[in-house]
């Protein structure tokens, strides 16, 4: 926990005008202008979207739907990530931009594909934002003070957002550890005291007579997205590449542990089909462990949550932005972060104003897009099937051992999985409509880029 | 002065529309009363009263706080729900 990683400053180096992979393998260990920073703010943006309010809902539903599957199920989810984040990492080694975003553009380079990161975060960034701010003003108003308005707080929130991210790198870093710190520590307390009431009690979950519902075989997909948040330093050589992989691995590992304990915790105090039908279970679990107590925590956890996924969108669009400028794909504009984090903000208050919070559409926006964030870990694992190291700019085989069947399963799960959980959508036409009108959108995007750059050599 | 006068006119014009639409919509929802929550109160658990969360969304997904006995009734699904209900009870529809 308190080993420190180089960040490498990337206008060093690009002062010494280092272009390629290979170059910046070789000359990492004597460039100058590293500066060290703590392994913390790496596992907060990690786990930033995975603590949001309507994951831990989810997470209640999940554990009503699978029973007492839930552990086993939630493992395969992890594994299955673990696979994720490995190949995130074998695809770009040797970061060397400050904001390790440039990862995400190494995926998909110059290619019709190469927004599509960019394009579902600021969707993510914009549908959360109205969601989750306005869930957050229903629990202050219901679990807190009953006579503050909800649009109120809820505008409140989404304002202190913004104004967060104008102040300096240290503080937001900060703030960060402080919101998913809050959201974790609450979690552990009610795990604690849940367990050891329900055990003392001799509670046994209930093994209801109603079929597994498919879709949560899937839900630990969609529930551990997010780990690529992380801030990711620069390293040496495969070197450091493993222990920035052994970091993000680290933080997804502990995080699916948790939850493992919160499903069984919360199978010992709430009825399963409760849990599985209830868009509130966290908070009803909450209630049984820990009457109103366990209420005001998890009222606390909510808005700690909320804060703690919207401040590690807007900062990753940020970063991306940065990176994609650098790489040409976006003007050089130094403002420019900060206007697509304003227009994101500002969108989603038009959005919350026009009451989109209260229509079914929202959730379906939020769904489509957190598949599409699913789907572009289906194309990275892809990806890493069928290149080559050479493709790759890898100097050696992947140094983290996944095969190609490894892979091969992933890719098949991931997949697979996006389709059960658009088709048992609600509305499954309108999701996989959402998502066809944004993979356009992106298709788009990096067309007039590929037009432009074709013309400019 | 033209320029004036047309601006006058327009204002004038927005104002009546904006009276009318008003009134409009008074006497449509004159023939829909309003309960306040100690009415509502008085009369829960009544046979003869149906209560109907018409909540959507995030409005309902969010809050903790349901009316005992309301049932839930998709704006969307009118049609549906509508059709199961009797004429001769009092429908008190709650939203946000």
């Amino acid at each position: 926990m308190g080993s420190k990683l180089y960040f490498m400053d990337f206008q060093n180096i690009m002062a010494a005008k280092l272009h390629t992979p290979k170059n910046m393998t070789n000359s990492l260990s004597s460039a100058e202008g590293g500066y060290q920073q703590s392994v913390w703010p790496i596992w907060a943006y990690a786990l930033g979207l995975m603590v949001m309010p309507d994951n831990l809902a989810l997470w209640g539903q999940f554990a009503g739907q699978v029973g007492i599957f839930a552990p086993l199920i939630l493992v395969a989810g992890l594994l299955i990530y673990l696979s994720y984040a490995t190949t995130y990492i074998d695809l770009n080694p040797t970061a060397y931009n400050t904001d390790g975003q440039r990862t995400d553009g190494c995926i998909f380079p110059e290619t019709w594909l190469a927004y599509y990161p960019l394009v579902i975060r600021v969707l993510a960034g914009v549908f959360l934002a109205t969601g989750l701010t306005v869930s957050s003003g229903y629990v202050f108003n219901e679990v807190f003070v009953y006579w503050f308005p909800n649009f109120a707080f809820a505008f409140i929130l989404l304002g202190g957002l913004v104004g967060l991210q104008f102040l300096s790198k240290t503080y937001r870093h900060k703030a960060q550890i402080v919101f998913v710190g809050t959201v974790i520590a609450g979690l552990t307390v009610l795990i604690i005291v849940g367990l050891t009431t329900g055990l003392f009690q001799l509670r046994v979950p209930a093994v209801e007579e109603q079929p597994m519902a498919i879709s949560g075989l899937f839900l630990p997909l969609l529930l551990l997205i997010g780990f690529d948040n992380a801030v990711i330093p620069a390293g040496k050589s495969s070197g450091s590449s493993t222990a920035t992989a052994k970091l993000l691995k680290s933080a997804i590992a502990v995080f699916a542990g948790i939850m493992i304990f919160w499903v069984i915790t919360a199978r010992l105090h709430v009825d399963g089909l409760r849990l599985a039908h209830s868009s509130i279970a966290h908070l009803i679990t909450a209630r049984e462990i820990g009457g109103q107590a366990g209420r005001v925590l998890m009222g606390v956890m909510i808005i700690a949550g909320t804060l703690a996924a919207v401040n590690a969108l807007f900062e990753s669009v940020a970063r991306l932005i940065q990176s994609y400028s650098q790489r040409g794909l976006l003007p050089q504009i130094r403002l420019l972060p900060k206007v697509a984090m304003l227009s994101m903000a500002a969108v989603a208050a038009l959005l919350m104003t026009t009451g989109l919070a209260g229509e079914e559409l929202l959730e379906n926006l939020i769904r489509a897009t957190l598949l599409m964030w699913l789907g572009k870990y289906g194309l990275i694992t892809a990806r890493r099937l069928w290149g080559t190291p050479q493709t790759d700019h890898l100097e050696q085989a992947t140094p983290h051992g996944q095969n190609r069947l490894q892979l091969a399963v992933t890719a098949l799960v991931t997949f697979t999985g996006i389709l059960v959980l658009a088709l048992t959508n609600d509305r499954p036409m309108l999701i996989m409509g959402i998502i066809f009108i944004s993979i356009c959108t992106v298709l788009i995007f990096g067309g007039i880029y590929k037009m432009f750059a074709s013309r400019s050599r | 002065m033209l320029k004036k006068n047309i601006q006058s006119v327009l204002s004038l014009l927005v104002l009546a529309g904006l009276m009318g639409f008003t009134a409009s919509s008074v006497s449509a929802s004159g023939d829909v009363g309003i309960m306040n929550k100690d009415e509502l109160k008085a009369i829960l658990g009544n046979d003869d009263v149906v209560v109907l969360d018409v909540r959507t969304g995030r409005d309902w997904s969010s809050s903790e706080f349901k009316i005992q006995g309301a049932q839930r009734a998709k704006a969307n699904q009118i049609d549906t729900w509508s059709a199961g209900l009797s004429k001769d009870k009092k429908l008190v529809l709650y939203c946000a």
